[in-house]
């Protein structure tokens, strides 16, 4: 049964993103580049409700003076270059490898869920500490490295839904009426993979925003003085007690961006029953 | 002229869990002339699906040959096979398995005509026509079919690039018993009119002895007795026919024979053996069923695996 009208689950958690985007990209050109300068005479001042504040800085400033909405805002765009880029590379590269491994089976079938298995058990923190330390850390590494991060969940889902599909009655007819290969993955396997594989990519950005902010945290994101969510919670984290602003911003945003996408991954997963068993036993949340 | 199909020797297996090997089908040879039904009749597991899946190269046999109109498809090129796949069709037991839930009925008949690149050739209304559907069906989505319509659809599907044989596999066996009889009918119709073979496959004999002209019965993954459907019916030789025979229920009461009874279950087919794979059951074992295996013998117009028939 589908209801009518506007499904609250899914509209208001995906309107938040959109939101969360634009106003990462777009906010900090109409706060103008002076926000985002250091001006140490306005160090560490409160939000706009507390004694002390400054007028135009509305969310405070950072043990340097600067704004901490354009920073906030500037922060986003790092980590939701990488969140969103990293998943999307992950899905792909899944999609590819699952389809491989459930269609054609045989050999590559193990090979890759081998390997899944096998990357699964390197810890996946020292691999990225040792990659950034030898290639550095722009945001196309990170975007590569979060990839690797992220390709083992769609790959299972979309192994185990073409396992699937590929026995179905209807697509051995098909074979039998002398489909190729490449017919019944693009007409009969790949319409039941994508939907599941859009659920998972919600999930997956979820889940990257946090590593993106653990990375950056680390030390290992994006360069100071390039904002990160990650790197402008550990420039706060010696303030904690006086500027708790400074870390409650971008902690703010981590958690609002990745509650949105997994509730968008939740009400994609209701919408389209394609698939959603396989979900629920491959995402242990 | 070569029969529409001929399969000689065909056996298959399946490796199954702790390391047994599972004999769906043993050395089965049988044909079938162009515009013929054969019924292959036989108990669940005794490999029949198997085979017409072997018959309609949708599973490669391990050993044997399968020949369609005189020409070998088995031990052929994948790329070869399919571009004589017009041949021989297959019709599901479950139609509503055999039909994307994401395809239309005109989509779903139209589908082996793209894939063929014959969109020239029939149209999808002619198709619906021939299946007894109403051409306004083809908007339709199988959820909103019942199961009858659901097997023409999956039939006129079939058609759709004019086989010369259709390989149905229990067709109606999922089906109310008032639709099995219309599709049944359906069928025969369409043999009429298109000069169709059938390989039919059952588990009923009281489906099968109606519209076979000749009918196969199989056990254990080989036909143990084959003739003209009327020889196989009224004057079973093999125990295992005559048990089959005797489970159909009579019309009247006490007009039932005296015939052995079915009793006991069939061996396992993972285990290996020597002599008739019958003999477990059979109420006229004797010492030589256990140790070597029948051959097959001709005995008038039916062929039959068993020591003792006459």
């Amino acid at each position: 049964m589908r209801r009518r009208g506007i499904d609250l689950r899914l509209w208001v958690p995906l309107g938040v993103l959109v939101l969360t985007i634009v106003a990462c990209f777009v906010g900090p050109m109409l706060l103008g580049p002076e926000a985002g300068q250091q001006a140490l005479g306005e160090r560490l001042a409160p939000p706009a409700w507390l004694p002390g504040a400054i007028d135009g800085r509305p969310l405070g400033t950072d043990a340097f003076g600067r704004d901490m909405l354009t920073r906030t805002l500037e922060g986003g765009q790092v980590s939701l270059q990488v969140g969103f880029g990293a998943a999307t590379g992950a899905v792909l590269v899944g999609m590819v490898l699952g389809l491989v491994a459930g269609y054609w089976g045989g050999w590559c079938d193990r090979v890759i869920m081998a390997g899944a298995d096998i990357w699964l058990a390197f810890p996946f923190l020292v691999i990225a500490l040792a990659a950034v330390a030898v290639v550095g850390s722009d945001i196309p590494v990170l975007i590569v490295l979060l990839t690797l991060g992220g390709w083992v969940l769609p790959t299972r889902v979309t192994r185990t839904i073409a396992l699937r599909v590929r026995s179905e009655d209807y697509v051995v007819a098909a074979a039998g009426a002398g489909a190729s290969d490449l017919y019944l993955v693009r007409r009969h396997v790949l319409p039941q993979v994508l939907p599941a594989n859009l659920v998972v990519w919600s999930f997956t950005v979820g889940a990257l925003v946090v590593i993106e902010g653990a990375l950056s945290f680390l030390g290992l994101g994006v360069k100071p003085p390039t904002a990160s969510w990650g790197n402008i919670i550990a420039d706060g984290t010696p303030y904690l007690q006086t500027a708790w602003w400074i870390v409650a911003w971008p902690a703010l945003m981590i958690v609002v961006t990745v509650i949105c996408a997994n509730a968008l991954g939740n009400a994609l997963r209701g919408r389209w029953n394609a698939g959603a068993d396989v979900i629920d036993k491959e995402v242990v949340p | 002229m070569s029969p529409v199909i001929a399969l000689e020797g065909l056996a298959k297996g399946y490796d199954i869990a702790g390391g047994a090997r599972l004999t769906a089908v043993d050395d089965v040879s049988l044909t079938i002339a162009a515009g013929e039904t054969y019924a292959l009749v036989g108990e669940s597991g005794c490999g029949k699906s198997t085979l017409a899946r072997m018959a309609a190269m949708l599973t490669a046999p391990d050993a044997g040959q399968v020949s369609w109109s005189g020409q070998t498809v088995s031990q052929q090129r994948r790329s070869a096979v399919r571009a004589v796949r017009d041949h021989t069709q297959f019709v599901f037991q479950d139609p509503a398995a055999a039909l994307s839930p994401r395809l239309t009925v005109e989509e779903a008949v139209s589908e082996p005509l793209r894939i063929r690149r014959r969109t020239g050739s029939r149209s999808v209304a002619d198709l619906l026509d021939d299946v007894g559907l109403d051409r306004s069906m083809g908007r339709r989505y199988p959820r909103e079919l019942s199961g009858g319509q659901r097997q023409r659809v999956v039939i006129a599907r079939a058609l759709a690039l004019e086989p010369k044989l259709l390989v149905l596999d229990e067709p109606v066996a999922s089906l109310d018993v008032s639709v099995q009889a219309q599709v049944l009918n359906l069928l025969a119709d369409l043999q009429a009119e298109h000069g169709l073979a059938y390989l039919l496959i059952a588990h009923d004999l009281a489906v099968v002895s109606s519209v076979a002209d000749r009918i196969g019965v199989m056990y254990l993954g080989q036909i143990v007795e084959e003739g003209p459907a009327g020889d196989v019916v009224t004057t079973p030789r093999h125990p295992y026919t005559q048990m089959l025979i005797a489970s159909v229920p009579a019309f009247v009461p006490g007009e039932r024979g005296e015939r052995p009874r079915v009793v006991g279950d069939p061996a396992s087919p993972t285990e290996r053996r020597t002599g008739c794979a019958f003999a477990t059951r059979c109420a006229f074992a004797t010492q030589v069923c256990l140790d070597v295996a029948p051959p097959r013998r001709e005995l008038g117009d039916v062929a039959v695996r068993c020591h003792h028939a006459s």
